[in-house]
């Protein structure tokens, strides 16, 4: 009989926790998750999942307002209630997926809050029960909570974060929204399309601050067009709320007051540490964020931390892989190598027109001196966008001149999401401009744009 | 039924070898004892004889191929009632067959075909590795054993100029990953920053040969791993200077084609002292045991433009001088040759290394390990001696003697070279 009740525990079920838990009970590990609310955490319920849902309507409503192109005709009537239950039902579906799995996998669920006493000994309460469990190893996939700034603090009960922003009770008519991130943008595409007013504001000096330089012009320059206004190198410094909300914007050492029906804040989000009894081990935190080291290892010999909690990119795939490597370490240690850990992230927003990359940016490569080559290709310039009527954006992709290394791959337009793959598994593989060259791409489609945007890099391109 | 022919095992040691030339081609008839090859191990260049007889029908390793592992299928002779297409199917079904048994060095392993098996597969009777697969052979089968290596680390590896031979992939399946040449890369601009600070010299980069990498990796594993103690001396030789001097001139009286050198004294000298210190004659296993021997074989260093031998003269201290002097004589120009054959340079407990052709005072040599020492011998000097009160003018040879402690401790070694300067300065004794 093992001393524990557990091989492992996790706390949380996020992609993060879930993912592992089934790695690991795959290697025949007796696993326990810890879930103080939904299964599947905030990407699945409040996150990346439903959020797609409702960009889908939007997306569904602006083809139906182009209808006439199309040579459709008909009404555009849209029900916002009916886009959020939709949304809901996508996450709920979803989210029973994972018990099944659970299930299938023998995986005990827990439902409370978990408090670590001592490195082995967990603490699980909830509203009727109080038990403590005895584990070997344990997870930290507790995820992020949006940040809260000083100037929103006595607002934040009702000022929009994205949960909120989920589920609207009625259609802004004027929306701000402060921060250009993943989540900033992808609202204010969303409610854009509805046809609220949208306003947002970025302390830097381009929006989608983490993306290349030429991606932010250019989704900046599409986002205008249809209406959003965007104010750059704004620090919010104030928000009142009267009748409307007053919002103060320091820009150029001036303050411009702008007016709102809503506000929704998204600056970032900061781990979920708090009550965890991370005070009882070894385990290091640095700004909000559970301190990592190879293979998600923490402080504590047995304990991982994997995810939002454990820092940058806040993610849901990259919490999904470093879930998995940690779960090999830990118990699949003769396979497990340091290549595994030493994987790019790919970044997506779901705008309108989308956005994705991997890599590094050009001025990134600037920076480190490298000695690169660009290739640009409009998608104007491929058959399949022309088609599909949405022409905007190009593929970006940015090579060592000397070995040929793919260092950074950025794309703006319809559908590149599910076109970055070919980089991510490109770069995994260590491909070269030649390996890319030498593909052959199916015609037509938007992926002829990567060959192009490729060869256009070893001035090769055929339609440019 | 056409019969493999495989790289051999010639050492213990050697997992690999380089085909140095094929001395048969495609076509040619093959009788018992012809040499068919030279293969190119990591101690020497060594001749393959046949041992079967028939007609050299393919050569799947053409010369110059390198890092050809043991018992792979380097080629296959054919018999008389054989087709092509047998010996294209026997190609094609040879799996890879790996002996346990390496100390066969006795020519070129064959393996004849089951004549009664009807299935594709070959079964010699020797284990089979199944280590490949069938299309694996098919692909390796003419280049050399395929090393997996991502596009990037490839081209990397070629503007680098980078040897991915000995490189261990930490991709999947062992695949070589940019990753695993950053080292490299960081080693070679290290040398590319030097070249800057002396401008206009051109570097060379040189690929070790795989007598130069063992000679590599066995002195850094001696000196990095064996705990070296030195002692040091000086002898008069005087006598022997003369002993010499009068048995080479009677050599020539009598018309005898012999010269005995410096060198033979020291090896017999040597040779009676470890006699005399048994302790001394002595290998570390690095199991808790040491080895004692009875006779005493000792390794002498030889240079040669492709690096240093050391063949042994064995049980030296029973051999007479002119005994010693002719098979150092011929052992230095096998090694000269390349041709040292592994029962030439296996063993031997102790070294002996003599740079006084080069005018060296002294110096102290590595150990040549498992081996208990190495003495280092300088050249024969003209020196001041003091001797009873007086000043003497002599002739002194300086030597240092390098042992590992873990065998013998420093009062031990002092006692054999207590015999060592016995035997030089008493040159008659070692008739005894």
């Amino acid at each position: 009989m093992s001393k524990f009740d557990y091989d492992i525990t996790i706390i949380g079920s996020g992609p993060g926790g879930y993912v592992a838990a089934i790695r690991a009970a795959q290697l025949n590990k007796n696993v326990l998750v810890v879930e103080k609310s939904e299964l599947g955490g905030i990407c699945l319920n409040w996150g990346c999942i439903p959020t797609k849902a409702l960009l889908r309507s939007s997306e569904i409503l602006t083809h139906a307002k182009n209808g006439k192109l199309y040579g459709l005709e008909g009404n555009n009537n849209f029900s916002l209630e009916e886009m959020v239950k939709r949304s809901r039902k996508v996450s709920n579906k979803l989210s029973s997926g994972i018990e099944f799995l659970f299930k299938k996998n023998s995986i005990t669920l827990k439902k409370g809050t978990a408090y670590i006493k001592e490195k082995h000994l967990i603490e699980i309460t909830n509203d009727n029960n109080n038990e403590q469990i005895k584990t070997d190893k344990i997870i930290i996939a507790t995820g992020a909570s949006p940040r809260v700034l000083p100037f929103f603090k006595n607002l934040k009960n009702d000022v929009w974060d994205y949960k909120k922003a989920l589920l609207p009770d009625s259609l802004p008519n004027k929306l701000g929204i402060v921060g250009s991130g993943a989540i900033g943008l992808e609202f204010a595409s969303f409610f854009n399309s509805l046809g609220t007013k949208v306003e947002v504001f970025e302390l830097q000096d381009k929006i989608a601050p983490n993306e290349d330089h030429d991606i932010s012009k250019e989704l900046e320059k599409n986002m205008s067009n249809k209406g959003i206004i965007f104010h750059k190198k704004t620090d919010v410094v104030k928000l009142v709320k009267n009748k409307e909300y007053e919002l103060t914007g320091l820009n150029n050492s001036e303050n411009k007051t702008f007016l709102f029906d809503r506000v929704l804040v998204a600056v970032g989000v900061v781990g979920n540490i708090e009550n965890l009894g991370i005070e009882n081990t070894k385990i290091k935190v640095k700004n909000n964020q559970i301190i990592t080291h190879d293979y998600n290892k923490t402080d504590e010999p047995n304990i991982f931390a994997i995810g939002d909690v454990a820092g940058l990119p806040w993610l849901a795939h990259k919490a999904s892989h470093e879930g998995i490597v940690c779960v090999e370490y830990m118990f699949d240690n003769k396979k497990i190598k340091k290549y595994h850990n030493n994987t790019l992230i790919p970044s997506c927003i779901y705008t309108n027109p989308q956005v994705a990359s991997i890599g590094i940016t050009e001025n990134k490569a600037k920076a480190l001196k490298k000695n690169i080559r660009i290739g640009v290709f409009p998608l104007s310039a491929n058959g399949k966008a022309l088609a599909l009527g949405e022409p905007e954006g190009f593929i970006k992709t940015i090579f060592d001149n000397e070995t040929g290394e793919i260092l950074g791959a950025h794309m703006i337009g319809a559908e590149v999401t599910e076109l970055i793959n070919t980089f991510s598994l490109a770069i995994k593989l260590e491909a070269t401009e030649e390996d890319i060259i030498n593909t052959v791409f199916p015609h037509p489609t938007l992926s002829e744009s990567i060959h192009e945007s490729v060869l256009n890099a070893f001035d090769k391109a055929i339609h440019i | 039924m056409p019969i493999a022919l495989l790289m051999p095992a010639l050492s213990p040691t050697m997992t690999e070898g380089n085909i140095a030339k094929w001395l048969k081609s495609e076509g040619d008839n093959i009788v018992s004892g012809d040499v068919i090859a030279e293969v190119e191990t990591d101690k020497a260049t060594m001749e393959v004889e046949a041992v079967d007889e028939g007609k050299l029908a393919s050569i799947l390793y053409p010369e110059g191929s390198e890092n050809v592992s043991v018992n792979e299928l380097i080629g296959v002779i054919s018999l008389e009632e054989d087709s092509d297409d047998d010996i294209k199917n026997f190609i094609k079904n040879y799996k890879s067959i790996s002996s346990s048994d390496t100390s066969d060095a006795k020519g070129i392993d064959t393996i004849k075909a089951d004549n009664n098996s009807t299935e594709d597969t070959i079964k010699p009777s020797q284990n089979i590795m199944e280590e490949h697969n069938t299309t694996d052979i098919d692909n390796n089968i003419s280049k050399n054993k395929r090393k997996l290596i991502s596009p990037l680390a490839r081209r990397i590896a070629d503007l680098e100029n980078i040897d991915i031979s000995n490189i261990n992939g930490s991709g999947p399946k062992g695949r070589i990953v940019k990753k695993d040449l950053e080292n490299k890369i960081n080693n070679v601009e290290k040398a590319n920053s030097k070249e800057k600070f002396s401008l206009n010299n051109e570097v060379t980069i040189l690929k070790l040969s795989n007598i130069r990498k063992t000679i590599a990796s066995r002195l850094q594993e001696a000196k990095s791993t064996v705990p070296h103690f030195y002692l040091k001396g000086k002898v008069v030789v005087n006598s022997l200077f003369n002993e010499r001097k009068n048995i080479n001139s009677f050599y020539q009286d009598e018309n005898i084609n012999l010269k005995i050198s410096f060198n033979d004294f020291f090896i017999k000298a040597i040779a009676l002292s470890l006699k005399n210190v048994p302790e001394m004659n002595a290998i570390w296993n690095g199991d808790g045991t040491i080895s004692k021997f009875k006779e005493v074989d000792i390794s002498i260093a030889v240079a040669t433009e492709e690096g240093l031998f050391t063949p042994i003269i064995k049980s030296a201290c029973k051999k007479s001088l002119s005994v010693i002097s002719m098979e150092m004589k011929a052992l230095a120009t096998k090694a000269k040759e390349g041709k040292l054959l592994p029962e030439d340079y296996n063993g031997g407990s102790f070294s002996l290394s003599n740079l006084g052709m080069y005018d060296i005072n002294e110096f102290s040599a590595i150990i040549n390990p498992p081996q208990s020492g190495i003495i280092a011998l300088g050249s024969i000097i003209e020196d001041v001696i003091v001797e009873n009160k007086e000043i003497k003018l002599c002739k002194t040879v300086s030597y240092t003697l390098s042992v590992d402690h873990r065998i013998v401790d420093g009062a031990t070694a002092s006692k054999l070279l207590k015999y060592f300067n016995f035997y030089i300065t008493n040159p008659t004794a070692m008739i005894l």
